[in-house]
């Protein structure tokens, strides 16, 4: 602990040394303060550290003293001075205006504290002021400032640093910016160089944390960017954006289609039109020839010569011959390559490339408006034409005669998008030299130049022959079986009628056959009065054509008769079956029923009269009455052994009756059949014969036509007799009735 | 056969198609005849290249364009593909003098590699000394593409050939 420097028993260095008391005490100032201020004022310009501490300690140690006058205001006052002092202390310099409130800090303390003990306060300041001096002159001496300075300035910072990193941001933040700028102006490279390597790190943080930003800035100028890189390397940009173009335009159809149709159209859209109006004038022209006689005739033609249909229309036109072919540079008007046709007269072919440019370029600038870009397509005069076909960069001139065809066309752009694919870029950057130009784009023109084909050599076309004799086999055998069944049809059509007509009922109701229709059927078709009739006729066809189905469409109309002519047809009927042998029959007609009386003399011969009367048209039913009236008299003549000698009781009894039965029934005639006993032999052998030629000639006797008598010998046992009945039965002659079946 | 194509610029009536005609034709007329759209010659000439020996013939396609103003939209597609061009000027008229770096803007915009030949034309019309004083005042085209500037008179035919031939010398 240092000696208290007030205390007056210290040593005299103490208060000789250049100090602030010794000033203090010397001065003689009308106030102790003025004295103070003065002496501050002057120096406060320097200082130095230890005698700064050295000063600062003194006045801890004057505020101690103090403390019990007033020590929180002394207190307050040392801080004041301490922390004034302090700021000086790291001050290089400080001004009059600073120094002017510092003055006034303390002219206004001292004002407060009047009371303080100023002879002491007064060796203080005197002590504190030959400090400050000593420090002036120090602080005046820039160099030695400097060499003070320096040892510390890093450790001031440091601590600074240390202590408030942003007081020392905010101390340099002003001069940062004329520090990079005046650096750079001074040694550009140098400040790149330092910047650099930072510069990517600092782009990508910059990304992460903000790339808008980032690419706001950048976005400007891009354009110009990349226009520089085409400059430098055109290929680059190229081989960089060309893998995407595609996706891209893609893309962008996606987002904004008109954007994309607009862009395209001017290029695109006169093409298409073009196109478009060709197309449609093809099909319309195909659709006028297609039908025309010109047209099949060409087709037939075509097939005939084995030769395709468009070859034909190709050579059809005769008078078509390209007289040239020009590729022609776009921009230049120079000309890339030709062909000329062989032999007569030889174009100009580059000065008309040049012309033809040079109009080609008048039409676009002049007649059409810039929005669109239409080409020139073909040039006429007279019978010849140029056919121009454009591309991008080059274009084909056609010199012809005659009409070119659609094909031909097709032909010409086909070999101009051939020859771009594979030599664009010799083609763009055409020079005027034609060595440049490869040989193989010569050759490819040379198909254009259309000259007479010869005809191919005609093959068989067998398969046409083929074609022809399937498509007759297809017309001529159906025909023919067509033909077959129609006559089979008609055959059968006419056996039906045939036996139809065999049928006389049907003459009066013709029934139709009809075989057209369904395979082997036959239909019927017709009207007749009964359905018994309509049975009739499909049983007869079914006789005659059993082969055949039938589709029986026959009406059976109930024709209602006429009462009248009904009854008059049964009486005719019945006076018909009277003559019939045997049959004696009476009718009684009450319509529509026929009620039948009478005899007939076989059971048959009722079936018989039943339906002949159910035939009649009208009649609806028929009862029958009829009786059964077998013959009436003996129809066996008996003999005496070895005699053909009629008894005599016999010819009154039953020749006599025979006769007369004979008589009532004139058609009647009868069969004579004579048996003879077994032992009548020999000479008795025909007794049989003579048997019966006795009965004839006895019923003769009675008046019986001998024409009617039918006279027959039978060996063997007579019906109805057996072998072991008494042998006179045998001794016979049998009498039968023979029935006429004219009754039909 | 190499091809070429060149390009006659300038304002009009400034001895354009009179400069060709004299070049290909060995004609002049006096006679103005304004030309259209643009017209089309053609000369062979023969180089001779100091390095190899055989003499490599040129076809040059010449372009000789209106120079009427109001065509002006129309030149540069004529302008396409020229390997060279040469601007005219008439000596007798400043302001076609004065036209001249727009003529070579405007060919340099379309053909930024072309080679350009001026010609001042109209010579024998015009007294010497003011030819040399128009001449100094007009150094603005001094551009690396400018090789020569020829003071030609299609009338007399002096200079025409010399200045085409260079010409077509300097495009291979």
């Amino acid at each position: 602990m240092p000696d208290h420097p007030l205390d007056p028993s210290l040593p005299q260095e103490h208060l000789q040394h250049d100090s602030f008391y010794h000033h203090f005490l010397s001065v003689e100032t009308p106030h102790p303060m003025q004295g103070i201020t003065e002496y501050l004022k002057k120096i406060i310009l320097g200082f130095n550290t230890a005698e700064f501490a050295g000063l600062k300690q003194q006045i801890l140690l004057l505020s101690e003293r103090y403390e019990q006058i007033n020590p929180s205001e002394l207190k307050a006052l040392s801080a004041e001075i301490q922390s004034q002092l302090n700021s000086v202390e790291y001050q290089c310099h400080t001004n009059a205006a600073e120094f002017e409130a510092l003055k006034q800090q303390i002219l206004s303390l001292s004002e407060q504290y009047e009371q303080i003990d100023w002879s002491e306060l007064k060796t203080l300041s005197a002590e504190i002021q030959s400090q400050l001096n000593s420090l002036e002159h120090q602080f005046h001496d820039p160099a030695y400032l400097t060499e003070l300075m320096v040892p510390c300035i890093t450790e001031i910072l440091n601590r600074r640093i240390q202590n408030s990193k942003t007081e020392v941001i905010q101390a340099l933040l002003p001069i940062i910016d004329e520090l990079v700028r005046l650096k750079a102006q001074q040694n550009r490279q140098q400040m790149s160089q330092a910047i650099a390597t930072l510069i990517p790190l600092a782009i990508q943080h910059q990304i992460q944390t903000s790339p808008k930003e980032m690419a706001q800035a950048i976005a400007p100028e891009m354009g110009a960017a990349i226009q520089e890189q085409i400059r430098l390397d055109q290929d680059e940009i190229i081989k960089a954006l060309a893998p995407t173009m595609g996706k891209a335009i893609q893309e962008q159809i996606i987002l904004e289609r008109d954007a994309m149709v607009d862009a395209l159209y001017p290029v695109i859209g006169s093409t298409i039109t073009r196109y478009l109006a060709e197309a449609l004038r093809e099909i319309n022209q195909k659709i006028e020839t297609a039908l025309s006689i010109q047209g099949i005739q060409r087709k037939i033609r075509a097939k005939m010569q084995g030769v395709s249909e468009a070859e034909l229309i190709l050579l059809e036109a005769i008078h078509s011959k390209v007289q040239a072919v020009l590729l022609i540079h776009k921009a230049s008007g120079l000309l890339i390559t030709e062909i000329q046709q062989e032999g007569e007269y030889r174009l100009d072919s580059d000065m008309l490339a040049g012309m033809l440019t040079a109009i080609r370029s008048f039409v676009n600038d002049c007649v059409t408006n810039h929005q669109e870009i239409r080409e020139l397509n073909e040039i006429e005069y007279g019978d010849a034409r140029i056919l121009i076909e454009v591309a991008g960069y080059c274009y084909l001139a056609v010199i012809m005669q005659g009409e070119p065809h659609q094909q031909f066309i097709h032909k010409i752009r086909k070999t101009l998008s051939n020859i771009i694919q594979q030599h664009s870029q010799l083609i763009q950057n055409f020079d005027g030299n034609q060595e440049n130009i490869p040989v193989d784009v010569k050759q490819q023109l040379q198909p254009l130049i259309l000259k007479e084909q010869p005809p191919q050599k005609r093959q068989i076309p067998i398969l046409l022959i083929l074609l022809v004799l399937f498509l007759l086999g297809l017309i001529f055998v159906p025909w023919q079986m067509a033909e077959a069944r129609r006559r089979e049809n008609h055959q059968a059509e006419m056996k039906a009628r045939a036996a139809l007509t065999t049928e006389p009922e049907l003459a009066l109701y013709p029934v139709n056959v009809d075989a057209a229709q369904a395979n082997q059927t036959l239909t019927l078709s017709g009207k007749v009065p009964s359905q018994r009739l309509r049975q009739q006729v499909e049983t007869i066809l079914q006789q005659t054509l059993p082969s055949w189905n039938l589709d029986n469409n026959i009406i059976a109309v109930q024709v209602p008769a006429n009462p009248e002519q009904v009854e008059a047809e049964v009486k005719q009927m019945t006076a018909a079956l009277n003559q019939m042998n045997g049959i004696s029959i009476s009718t009684e007609y009450n319509s529509p029923k026929v009620r039948l009386q009478g005899t007939v003399i076989q059971s048959e011969e009722i079936e018989n009269v039943i339906q002949a009367f159910e035939k009649i048209k009208g009649v609806e039913s028929v009862q029958s009455q009829l009786t059964l009236q077998p013959f009436p008299i003996a129809t066996r003549i008996y003999f005496n052994l070895n005699s053909a000698e009629i008894i005599e009781r016999d010819f009154d009894e039953k020749i006599r009756l025979i006769s007369q039965y004979l008589k009532k029934y004139p058609q009647l005639r009868v069969k004579l059949i004579g048996y003879k006993d077994r032992r009548e032999i020999g000479l008795y052998q025909n007794i049989g014969l003579k048997r019966s030629q006795a009965v004839q000639t006895a019923l003769e006797s009675y008046g019986i036509d001998r024409r009617r008598i039918e006279v027959n010998q039978a060996t063997g046992i007579p019906p109805g007799v057996t072998p072991n009945q008494r042998q006179w039965l045998n001794r016979t002659v049998m009498i039968e009735i023979i029935h006429d079946n004219s009754n039909s | 056969m190499i091809y070429k194509k060149i390009c006659l610029i300038g304002d009009f009536a400034v001895g354009k198609t009179s400069l060709v005609r004299r070049f290909v034709d060995r004609q002049f007329s006096d006679q103005y005849l304004s030309t259209i759209g643009v017209k089309i010659s053609r000369k062979k000439i023969n180089l001779s290249s100091p390095e190899t020996d055989n003499p490599q013939v040129m076809q040059l396609m010449i372009w000789d364009i209106e120079g009427q103003t109001r065509f002006k939209d129309i030149a540069p597609s004529y302008l396409q593909g020229s390997s060279g061009a040469v601007i005219v000027a008439d000596l007798t008229r400043q302001d076609t003098i004065n036209h001249l770096p727009q003529h070579i803007d405007l060919f340099l915009s379309i053909n930024p590699q072309g080679v350009i030949v001026i010609a001042f034309n109209k010579t024998d019309l015009v007294k010497y000394e003011s030819i040399l004083q128009r001449f100094q005042n007009n150094k603005s085209f001094k551009q690396e593409q400018v090789t020569l500037v020829y003071q030609t008179s299609a009338k007399t035919g002096i200079y025409v050939d010399e200045m085409f031939n260079h010409l077509a010398q300097n495009l291979i």
